[in-house]
């Protein structure tokens, strides 16, 4: 008689099929979105990689940042990374619960207030980045 | 195995800090520096040879990058850790755990040392 830990626990183990999670959108979006966090990490890996020829390679640089690859690989991953926004920023509600005086502020407000704040930094960051504002 | 889980805080803290980043900045850079300059949409003295110098040698712009790379890898490694799992891959959970924070854990140390070095 076998003893072993495996065949004393002879407890049904189920498993989800391979495709789950193209049986339905909502299965397949929140496969998306965690998928997003891919495209963002690998193009900020990628971005990191240019910033010393910045200084030192100016030319090279150049040509690093101009190429078509860049471009497109840049374009997609604002596809995905602007899922990450809608998904995360439509959480906060949900997640923080914030009470001004005695009433808490609704969660779709909180919401609202995100999307606010990312559009302003996102306006300045473009200006400083964009623009020889900042360090003339 | 329960080493790595039980500091799942630890991991979870960095993920949500990842997720902001990830949220409030990386969309604009995408935008700024992967489309608009490389496209010749922003005008030339916001990219001049001096004055990117000026800037990635400064110490709150290296900071601000190491920002911008180390906590989204660290989001990344949160979920890409859950997203295995939900492919329905059981076996070496543990090795699939520290593969995932190792690799954000490298990717920090490099980003930094890049940075330094810059």
């Amino acid at each position: 008689m076998a003893t072993s830990a495996e065949s004393r626990t002879r407890a049904y183990r189920w498993r989800m099929p391979v495709a789950w999670w193209l049986k339905s959108t909502h299965y397949t979006l929140y496969m998306v979105r965690e998928l997003t966090a891919v495209f963002g990490a690998l193009w900020a890996i990628l971005f990191l990689a240019q910033v010393p020829l910045m200084k030192a390679d100016y030319a090279g640089w150049l040509s690093q940042m101009r190429s078509p690859g860049w471009v497109l690989f840049s374009f997609v991953s604002l596809l995905f990374v602007l899922y990450h926004v809608w998904t995360w920023f439509n959480l906060m509600g949900s997640v923080l619960y914030i009470r001004l005086g005695k009433s808490p502020i609704p969660g779709t407000a909180i919401n609202a207030l995100m999307f606010a704040v990312w559009a302003v930094a996102s306006i300045v960051i473009a200006l400083v980045v964009a623009t020889p504002i900042l360090v003339g | 195995m329960y080493k790595i889980n039980t500091i799942e805080p630890l991991w979870w803290g960095l993920f949500g800090a990842g997720g902001f980043i990830a949220a409030f900045l990386l969309p604009v850079h995408m935008l700024v520096n992967g489309m608009l300059i490389p496209l010749g949409a922003a005008p030339q003295e916001a990219y001049s040879p001096q004055r990117l110098a000026a800037l990635v040698s400064h110490p709150v712009v290296k900071l601000y990058l190491l920002a911008l790379v180390s906590l989204p890898l660290f989001h990344w490694a949160h979920r890409f850790r859950y997203l295995l799992f939900d492919l329905g891959i059981h076996g070496g959970r543990t090795a699939i755990a520290f593969l995932c924070y190792g690799a954000a854990i490298v990717g920090t140390v490099v980003a930094a040392w890049t940075l330094v070095r810059v």
